[in-house]
């Protein structure tokens, strides 16, 4: 690998890159609270029907 | 984005984090290459830690059944989406750092706005309406990116349906250095054998061609004069017989490392093409056609060790053993899934990322011009940067969505 300095303006991609992941984080993480939220929901529904 | 030393038990790791954090963090100087691999290698693995397993998570809290199955199973697939679109961004830095002349060309596809608009539905979907504010990211101008639909479409049709909407962005406003192709830096050793073949040879101060705009680039290519300007470029600096040893040597390379033994007819994507009578520009056409084949074959790591390589000594045997070794690693994935490493979801992407995994191997600088030449190739699949009307998804309103 080169260890010379970047030939092209990388930094434009890296900036483009780092705004993206920032935006996938935030979907993901609104991904998972979904999925907590909707399994309490199950785990929920599993032991009142356990009661029944 | 900080890296903790405590997170890894290799101390050679442990010493590169280390460094690569306090870069990072005083910006003294521009990271290598080396360095932007690794970074992005660590974010993508902190950024699949976060993504679960449900069916695991179902599984331990005792839930099971068809409900069950279907949370798991939408769960998967948006995350699944998630994760590609997150690889493909990874993908094009890596293809860029990689390939060079072609960053330029691989920022509209690390920009779709499509593909996060759909990803960004199906959350919402999932997620209900009213619980869900996404607003997506809006690219610099110049990565903006047509949709596919607008990709075949010619430029002025587009500007007519488009009529009343933000204008396309046109090749005047990229800016300059970004609408040439940039040429890679030289080694002191490397400009040295520059200098000393200009010396001697031919051709080079004279009728070097001048580097050409993107759109240029563009043109040739959709006028089906590849293999003419591919062997342009490299006789102005290689000659003919220099370009028809190089499209042999580097066949045969291809050929050993698909099929050792096998001959140099499987170089060209195994199939019985091979015609010591084509011309050496169409030769190098194929020759990178059995380097894809390579990537399909192999996968990332295969084709990050033949680029090592290569660097380092450009013998057949070495790249033979290579791919052997990874050929048996079993943590190496194979096949489609292999190629997605390198390439990312989109046809775009894998385009992109096939051709920069190229053009890395072609390292030697005297091949400066034929790897500028190649690189065009990759526009190919691309489309001219349309700008695109940034959409947010706010409460999953469908007038907003849409």
């Amino acid at each position: 690998m080169n260890d010379q300095e970047q030939p092209f303006p990388i930094d434009k991609m890296l900036e483009s890159f780092h705004q993206r992941e920032d935006h996938l984080q935030r979907m993901l993480g609104t991904l998972n609270e979904t999925f907590d939220k909707k399994l309490a929901e199950l785990i929920k529904k599993h032991l009142l029907a356990q009661l029944d | 984005m900080s890296y903790q030393p405590g997170e890894t038990d290799d101390h050679e790791q442990h010493e590169e984090a280390v460094v690569l954090n306090e870069v990072i963090e005083t910006n003294e100087r521009p990271l290598t290459s080396e360095e932007i691999l690794a970074d992005v290698d660590v974010r993508t693995e902190e950024f699949n830690e976060n993504i679960i397993n449900p069916a695991k998570r179902l599984s331990e809290a005792g839930i099971t059944g068809t409900e069950a199955d279907s949370l798991a199973s939408t769960y998967d697939s948006i995350a699944g989406k998630i994760r590609n679109a997150y690889n493909t961004a990874g993908n094009m830095v890596r293809g860029a750092v990689l390939g060079g002349a072609i960053a330029m060309n691989a920022g509209p596809v690390m920009a779709d706005q499509n593909e996060l608009t759909d990803i960004a539905n199906q959350l919402a979907a999932f997620a209900g309406a009213e619980e869900v504010h996404v607003e997506l990211p809006t690219p610099p101008a110049f990565l903006q990116q047509a949709s596919p639909e607008e990709k075949v479409m010619p430029q002025q049709e587009q500007q007519e349906e488009r009529e009343g909407e933000e204008a396309p962005l046109r090749n005047d406003d990229i800016p300059e250095e970004l609408r040439r192709v940039p040429a890679i830096p030289e080694t002191e050793e490397a400009q040295g054998d520059r200098e000393r073949q200009a010396h001697d040879d031919f051709r080079v101060a004279e009728h070097a061609a001048p580097a050409k705009t993107w759109e240029e680039l563009r043109e040739d290519n959709r006028t089906e004069k590849r293999s003419k300007f591919v062997m342009d470029a490299a006789t102005t600096l290689m000659g003919q017989k220099e370009v028809s040893q190089f499209a042999d040597e580097h066949g045969r390379l291809i050929a050993e490392s698909l099929i050792p033994g096998a001959g140099i007819k499987q170089a060209f994507s195994g199939k019985d093409e091979y015609d010591e009578k084509l011309d050496p520009g169409e030769r190098i056409l194929r020759f990178i056609d059995g380097a894809v084949e390579i990537a399909s074959h192999g996968g990332w790591k295969v084709a990050k060790k033949l680029i090592a390589l290569m660097k380092l000594k450009s013998t057949a045997e070495n790249i033979v053993d290579a791919t052997k070794q990874f050929k048996n690693d079993p943590s190496v994935s194979s096949g489609a899934n292999a190629i997605s490493a390198i390439a990312g979801i989109s046809k775009g992407g894998k385009e992109i990322g096939r051709v920069a995994g190229m053009i890395g191997t072609i390292a030697d600088p005297k091949f400066e011009v034929l790897r500028s030449a190649i690189s065009s190739i990759a526009t190919d699949a691309l489309a001219p940067p349309i700008t695109t009307t940034p959409q947010k998804i706010a409460g999953g309103d469908p007038e907003q969505n849409n």
